[in-house]
């Protein structure tokens, strides 16, 4: 923090990403980036976003344009059970939706089975008489006065802090829905009622229940967290406007969030996915996997024709969570995944890890289990004194100390098993990027790896190796990419409706009067952003499957080719998609529109992107170190090289290891790395 | 370890190797065009090495899973697969030549590496129907004819024998959706395929010395866990036994009588005073008796955590059973529901072994494939809704049952209500929920049964299940309660009329057919459970005060 704040400067757009150990500030002055780090603050969040708002701004809010933030806050209140005493009104005869789930055994030779347990505890969760039909038809009326009844003494009992309303077929027809919410709200007005034909108007009542359970149960804290942020920023920067990061990978004023927490989680992930995608725009790759490889995970997401795969099935501890959301794979590997001998003699590398405390044994903090920080301090690939750009001396003994209890009763140095545990941790990635590709019916080999986080520029090239990946791209700023992606992610909203349409001949009349009334519902919202019409972009989709199927495959549509060509246009895409995933279609069923998806979205400016792949000023002489490493057991030379050195056009061939303050690329031998115009490091491979 | 072999080479190759399984069973759940294999799972796919050994499968379906090798078996016998070519394949359904019942059609495809047969994909697909009389089980059936469609040992060349070749073409006139089997038939082909590519680029990397050494180093790995796991046992001889309710004409129960030896490390199993094998579907063929035994041994020595392949099996030496059982029948008998005798298999062999293994093994839970089939007939096509309703888990030492799961030797998941009443007009779902008072208590408590109450909206509707549990409730262990029985009903103006566990009926219009579950029992006595657990039960209503007051002395 040692720029000039300059009153006469344009205001500033910043962006701050709230991690599990540091908050990251990124922002744009002038034409200028900047960036900042200060510890994050777990008991309440939002005072270390403050503080790192108030140095980043040397204390003057007043330049503040627009902060664009993303949070684990309402991620963490869902694994650790932080969320609100929440209270779940349902139809008559599925009080138990919420305990009951799926029937499925993950693993099915273990003798305990247990399922996740619901945020709803069976004592809070209560019945209304009533009953929709599929077709959206009342086949019970809603009992009004057993409702307020019911509803007196469960609040009288329990005291709940909000509710949750699903009624089945719900998201076909929500009067008796809002019903429920005009009683509860009369009769009880400081409680938060959601709806699930709010949150998640499509059908499967076990998937719809648990999404508006946790929207309802995330209600105050996030909506108390938020309301600080905007009365902090309110004072201190009259105007300036707070974006929050969505789960779908867009951002929106935090205004009208304050009751949709469950629509922020995971925003950190998809937040880095959409900074990537942004990135490979303005490089040119149209088909990337990125690998954002921290301390122990990984998220691994695969990005077909510019466009991130999004998806309605996530889980956040085990419980499905239906939103649309970037479709991020997870795996747990990272630079604290520990190296361990399981009970039949198979050394295995994560998912257990060092986490923050004590971290890996070279850090000195009482760690004695070698993770692969360890291993890779040992085989000479992370220098001890410039780890973090020199911010935090290792201490190298520490990790051949620890690398030698693990090998010695194997009969191992080492040497050896700093080798074997970095070969297991790639092999960990490429799996993950497997769950991606090669599971969804995409080859690899046709897509550029973008690696980020701390980790993921060390296992980058080495994990695409084995996938016969020949591409791989370190884009700048490497270990704060969840925060440049809010930088540049778009206002964006997905807007969906369940229609159980069977597809004939008048389909196009159906799908295009269903897709006016979302488009209505979104330019209203829009409006409600300060946005016109005019400058919204709209995509439509529609998840289909074959009637009895029980998933959906989704395909874009183009509503002018649907006009003209109406049903067997519909059928060719479902068809498209249904081969592009899982191979020949050999007979056709009939087909099923199961849910219409709207997005909606108004793009960033270019300018702020502009800035982002501009290189800053680089040194005339570039600093490079001859040394050695060892690789697949041998020594071998490696030169070392400090990327902000290294001028656009730059070839360094591999071995070779690129430092700079937030991330260490590694060149294999047999790779080379180009510094590219906009400043990424760009490997690729001979072979 | 083999010298060729680094710990790191052997860590990628165990993991790639699951994973190729595991791929293949996406493959072919997602290809596939049934909802049985599509929705309900009801598949399993596996990678063989040349003898037939398995060196991997996907975690689907256990009573499929251990089954392969006996088929192959089967097929080494009948054919000298040292000459079998890139383009052939294996192919049976017959429970009489190492498969199970006739829905499971398996799957064999060689897989070739520089000219050489280095190993075989599997896959195994239940399909929604062979033919036979009826259209879904057909509880009367007296033989394995009555069944369907047998399709023997036949070793075929892929392009010549399938589209307009004899196997399609015969498999295509003898079953009623015939588009729906050679889709999941092409879907087990194109899983079998992708296990192939992905092992051959596996072999590509590695080497095929050193893949053939890693795979058999996985296996030498679940060995020795598995021994180990053994050696914790004492020595003796361990007997039990256990009963499925009745054979769906008369009233008695068919014993599984089991006998099991421990010595040193390794473990003998005989099955000797089972009954005789009897009219109706239940018998099972010898290679669902064998799998279930061996699932029950993965459950008992690995629990989950020893890789299930090959090695977990060679302590295992000899598992008898007697020729003429209801276990291993003789042809021509039906088995199409021999998962009811399968979960007694691998009841009794937990109850055998609960003394000396008390950690080691779970009471017994609702323990039943539950399949329930309703079918209507309307304007425009035939309606068959079929699912697997899921019960209570057994309790064990260390853990309450979970409620509401499939049965032990399938995995099926429930289908959403929402769903449901959109696929099939005929019926509307009033009541799904925990069935309360219906576990077993103890220290550990069984997990809870389904209760699932449809209405019927039409006249006409037939109702085809088979289940189990009617009679012999889900026993307990070490001072454990038994869950509650399983039943079924139908409210008709407001009378109901109980119905057996396998049959079929004819529904009308406005009746209530009522589905309630068993229970699981409970492990350890009731006295000494954790009170805050009791007082959580109460509160939420699982448990009334009376009760916890009764049974828990609360």
């Amino acid at each position: 923090m040692t720029q000039m704040a300059q009153r006469s400067e344009p205001r500033v757009k910043m962006a701050i990403e709230v991690g599990g150990t540091f908050t990251d500030l990124i922002w744009i002055e002038g034409d200028e980036v900047k960036t900042h780090k200060v510890p994050s603050t777990p008991h309440d969040a939002s005072v270390g976003v403050i503080a790192g708002l108030s140095e980043a701004l040397e204390r003057d809010l007043s330049r503040l344009e627009q902060l664009f933030h993303g949070s684990t806050v309402a991620t963490n209140a869902v694994i650790e059970r932080k969320g609100c005493r929440t209270a779940f009104v349902t139809t008559a005869g599925f009080r138990d939706v919420l305990a009951l789930q799926r029937q499925l055994r993950p693993n099915v030779y273990a003798i305990a089975c247990r399922k996740p347990e619901p945020l709803v505890p069976l004592n809070l969760c209560v019945e209304a008489s009533e009953r929709i039909g599929v077709r959206g038809e009342t086949v019970t009326p809603l009992d009004e006065a057993a409702l307020i009844d019911t509803m007196a003494r469960l609040v009288e009992r329990e005291k709940p802090e909000a509710v949750a309303v699903c009624l089945l077929h719900a998201y076909r027809e929500p009067a008796h829905e809002l019903r429920v919410r005009e009683i509860i709200t009369r009769h009880h007005p400081d409680l938060p009622v959601v709806l699930s034909s709010d949150v998640l108007p499509t059908f499967r009542e076990y998937e719809r229940a648990s999404t508006t359970a946790m929207a309802a149960y995330l209600v105050p804290l996030v909506g108390r967290y938020l309301h600080r942020l905007e009365r902090h920023l309110d004072e201190g920067a009259p105007g300036g406007k707070l974006f929050v990061m969505q789960s779908a990978g867009g951002v929106l004023p935090s205004r009208g969030l304050h009751g949709r927490g469950v629509e922020m989680l995971n925003s950190g992930p998809a937040a880095g996915v959409i900074g990537a995608t942004r990135m490979a725009q303005a490089i040119g790759d149209a088909d990337v996997i990125t690998l954002d490889v921290g301390g122990t995970s990984a998220d691994i997401c695969l990005i077909a024709q510019g466009r991130p795969s999004v998806t309605s099935e996530t889980q956040v501890a085990g419980l499905p969570v239906g939103l649309p959301s970037i479709d991020i794979a997870n795996i747990g590997a990272g630079g604290g995944s520990l190296g361990w001998v399981d009970a039949g003699g198979m050394l295995q590398v994560g998912p257990r890890s060092a986490g923050a405390q004590p971290g890996p044994a070279c850090y000195g903090r009482g760690g004695t289990v070698p993770a692969l920080t360890d291993a890779l301090v040992q085989l000479g690939w992370i220098r001890p004194h410039r780890f973090l750009g020199g911010r935090m001396t290792l201490l190298p003994d520490r990790a051949t100390a620890a690398l030698t209890d693990l090998a010695a009763p194997l009969g191992q140095g080492p040497d050896d098993m700093a080798r074997a545990m970095v070969e297991i941790g790639a092999a960990n990635v490429s799996q993950g990027i497997r769950l991606v590709s090669v599971q969804r019916g995409h080859d690899p080999k046709d897509y550029a790896l973008y690696a980020y986080g701390g980790m993921g520029p060390m296992l980058g090239a080495l994990s695409a190796g084995e996938l016969k990946i020949r591409r791989v791209v370190v884009p700048p700023y490497p270990g704060l990419f969840s925060a440049l992606g809010l930088l540049v992610a778009d206002l964006k909203r997905i807007y969906r409706e369940t229609r159980f349409l069977r597809v004939t001949d008048t389909v196009a009349a159906e799908v295009g009067a269903a897709f006016a009334r979302l488009r209505a519902q979104a330019e209203a919202e829009f409006a409600g952003f300060g946005r016109a019409p005019e400058d919204i972009r709209f995509e439509h989709e529609l998840e289909m499957r074959f009637v009895g199927q029980g998933y959906e495959l989704h395909s874009g549509i183009d509503l002018d080719r649907l006009a003209a060509e109406g049903r067997r246009y519909v059928e060719a895409r479902f068809k498209a998609a249904h081969e592009a995933r899982y191979g020949v279609v050999l007979a056709m069923d009939m087909v099923e529109i199961v849910t219409l998806r709207l997005t909606a979205s108004v793009p960033t400016d270019d300018t702020v992107m502009g800035s982002l792949t501009r290189p800053g000023i680089v040194a005339a002489n570039p600093r490079i170190e001859e040394s050695a490493i060892l690789f697949e057991g041998r020594t071998v030379p490696c030169r070392f090289a400090w990327r902000a050195d290294l001028a656009p056009g730059t070839a360094l061939q591999g071995a070779a290891i690129i430092e700079e303050p937030t991330a260490t690329s590694f060149v294999p031998p047999g790779w080379t790395a180009r510094v590219d115009a906009t400043g990424a490091l760009i490997l690729t491979s001979e072979v | 370890m083999s010298a060729k072999l680094s710990q790191s080479t052997f860590n990628i190759i165990s993991n790639g190797l699951h994973g190729i399984a595991q791929e293949m069973g996406e493959k072919l759940v997602r290809s596939a065009y049934s909802t049985i294999i599509r929705e309900a799972r009801d598949c399993s796919t596996s990678l063989l090495d040349r003898q037939g050994r398995i060196i991997a499968q996907a975690q689907f379906c256990p009573i499929h899973m251990n089954s392969f090798g006996k088929v192959f078996e089967a097929f080494a016998k009948r054919f000298d697969l040292s000459t079998i070519g890139p383009g052939e394949g294996l192919i049976t359904n017959d429970p009489y030549s190492g498969a199970q019942h006739l829905n499971d059609i398996v799957l064999f495809t060689p897989v070739f590496h520089g000219g050489r047969l280095v190993a075989f994909s599997a896959s195994l697909g239940h399909h929604i129907d062979v033919g036979g009389g009826a259209a879904g089980p057909n509880a009367s059936a007296s033989d394995v004819y009555s069944e369907g469609l047998r399709i023997p040992l036949l070793r075929f060349d892929i392009a010549r024998d399938l589209g307009d070749g004899m196997l399609e073409q015969f498999i295509r006139t003898n079953v009623r959706p015939p588009d729906q089997v050679m889709g999941d038939i092409y879907a087990q082909i194109a899983a079998n395929r992708s296990g192939e590519a992905r092992f051959v680029e596996m072999l590509e990397r590695f080497g095929e010395e050193t893949v053939l050494a890693g795979a058999a180093e996985l296996q030498d790995y679940s060995e020795r866990l598995a021994r180990e796991a053994i050696r914790t046992i004492p020595d003796g001889v361990y007997e039990a036994e256990d009963f499925v309710d009745d054979n769906g004409f008369t009233d008695s129960p068919l014993r599984v009588a089991v006998r099991i030896t421990v010595h040193g490390d390794s473990i003998g199993i005989d099955f000797t005073g089972s009954a005789p094998q009897t009219k109706g579907i239940i018998n099972s063929p010898l290679a669902s008796t064998v799998s279930a035994a061996l699932g029950a041994m993965a459950v008992m020595l690995g629990g989950g955590d020893i890789p299930v392949n090959d090695g977990l099996y060679r302590p295992i030496g000899r598992i008898h059973v007697p020729f003429g059982s209801f276990l291993n029948p003789s042809q021509p008998v039906a088995v199409r529901a021999r998962n009811n005798a399968c979960h007694r298999v691998y009841n009794a062999i937990m109850l055998a072994m609960s003394e000396v293994a008390p950690t080691r093994v779970l009471a017994s839970g609702h323990d039943t494939t539950n399949a329930i089939g309703l079918g209507h007939m309307s304007e425009d096509r035939y309606h068959v809704y079929m699912e697997v309703v899921g019960g209570g888990w057994g309790a064990s030492a260390g853990a309450d049952g979970a409620d509401v799961v499939d049965g032990y030797v399938g995995n099926c998941s429930n289908v959403p209500v929402e769903s449901l009443e959109a696929d099939y007009p005929f019926l509307r779902i009033e009541e799904y929920a925990l069935r309360r008072n219906s576990a077993g208590a103890g220290e550990r408590r069984g997990g809870l049964g389904a209760r699932r109450v449809y209405r019927i909206l039409e006249d006409g509707v037939t109702f085809n299940s088979y289940s189990d549990r009617f009679k012999v409730a889900p026993w307990g262990l070490h001072g454990g309660q038994p869950g509650q029985h399983s039943r079924f009903f139908v409210e008709r103006e407001g009378t109901p009329i109980h119905l057996p566990s396998k049959g079929n009926t004819t529904l009308g219009k406005g009746d209530r057919l009522i589905i309630e579950t068993a229970g699981g029992g409970g492990f350890g006595p009731p006295a000494k459970r954790d009170r805050a657990l009791v007082a959580r039960e109460v509160a939420e209503g699982l448990l009334s005060p009376e009760e916890a007051a009764r049974i828990y002395g609360f």
